[in-house]
């Protein structure tokens, strides 16, 4: 086996190692060629690890045993109609939903939810036509108390969902300003201190 | 016009080791990275955007490895080279359509940057990261520049 191809296409730097006579005998290969190899090589190693070892975990559990540390106001409509619009904790909003006094609305769209969202989150994506929103009145009607999260504290989708919800007549629309990012750090700190 | 090779070993250093920190970050978490896709709203297919985020954040080490190694330079500078560029082409369309979200590149909490502060929004912008991916493209531009030189000068025979 002629040695020098080989040679090229693992390290140039083998290359100046090389005898004159191997070097005279070599016969030369296209830099392109050999690129275009090294680049197949890579992409396909890439690949072959990624769907071997890669894989997309649910996200971690509910942070059921995260100790709330807002008050939580009591009575059927326990989210107060004052501050309807404003932002509110993920410690009230998960013991009220773990109550069931509310319902939780996840404003992403369907793909991240469906990668990963707090339990018990029903999906509504924020751009959804009026039609989708006269299926979720039915379902959900204006006296049922909302709180509604996206991505993290960057992301606007859910302020712009309880604009739209209040003009649709609902009483109790509030927003988690944190979102999605800010649960799945409480969740990780909760399963953390469990162990 | 050449490049000295100190400083192409110094351009190829800075991409590769970047390129090693945004791989570990994805790896950590590849959920988030599969959101961070998703965030783009990019006209993707579900199928092939699980497949980036399973498969990118493995082309990112593997090209990161060898770029620092300095071993197949060439190669993995090209396939850096194309990534930064689809990278700035993702994050510029971000920025122009005004998408507020985060470039899912590099997990900042491994250099002690609290998520949501004022340095790690301005990091994680799409604005700061089209601007970043720009500026990493020519760096790696001239150095694979550099190594393509290299390689056609030894694969000529004595």
């Amino acid at each position: 086996m002629n040695i020098s191809p080989l040679a090229q296409f693992i390290c140039p730097a083998i290359l100046p190692g090389m005898s004159k006579k191997a070097a005279k005998a070599a016969k030369p290969v296209s830099p392109a060629r050999i690129v275009g190899v090294r680049i197949a090589v890579i992409l396909g190693a890439s690949l072959v690890l990624g769907f071997s070892l890669n894989s997309f975990k649910p996200g971690p559990a509910s942070p059921s045993s995260s100790q709330p540390t807002e008050a939580v106001p009591s009575g059927p409509d326990a989210l107060p109609v004052a501050e309807n619009g404003s932002p509110v904790t993920w410690d009230l909003t998960l013991s009220l939903l773990q109550r069931g006094k509310i319902v939780l609305v996840d404003a992403r769209y369907k793909p991240n939810y469906d990668v990963g969202h707090v339990p018990g989150a029903v999906l509504f994506p924020s751009g959804s036509l009026n039609d989708k929103l006269d299926d979720f009145q039915k379902k959900y009607p204006v006296a049922t108390p909302l709180v509604v999260y996206c991505s993290d504290e960057r992301c606007h989708s859910s302020q712009e969902l309880v604009a739209r919800l209040l003009n649709r007549g609902y009483k109790t629309v509030r927003y988690v300003p944190g979102g999605y990012a800010e649960w799945k750090r409480i969740a990780a700190a909760a399963a953390s201190s469990a162990k | 016009m050449s490049m000295n090779p100190k400083v192409q070993a110094v351009f190829r250093t800075i991409v590769g080791l970047l390129f090693i920190w945004a791989a570990i970050s994805k790896l950590r978490d590849p959920s988030e990275f599969l959101a961070s896709v998703y965030a783009y709203q990019l006209p993707l297919p579900e199928a092939l955007a699980k497949g980036v985020a399973m498969a990118l954040p493995f082309l990112e080490l593997i090209c990161g490895v060898l770029l620092l190694i300095n071993c197949w330079s060439e190669s993995a500078g090209t396939v850096a080279l194309v990534l930064l560029v689809l990278f700035a082409a993702a994050t510029g369309q971000a920025w122009a359509r005004g998408l507020e979200i985060s470039c899912g590149c590099f997990d900042l909490k491994m250099l002690g940057i609290q998520q949501g502060s004022s340095v790690a929004k301005f990091v994680e912008s799409a604005r700061f990261a089209f601007f970043r991916n720009l500026l990493l493209a020519a760096l790696i531009f001239f150095s694979v520049r550099y190594e393509w030189i290299q390689l056609k000068k030894s694969s000529v025979p004595a």
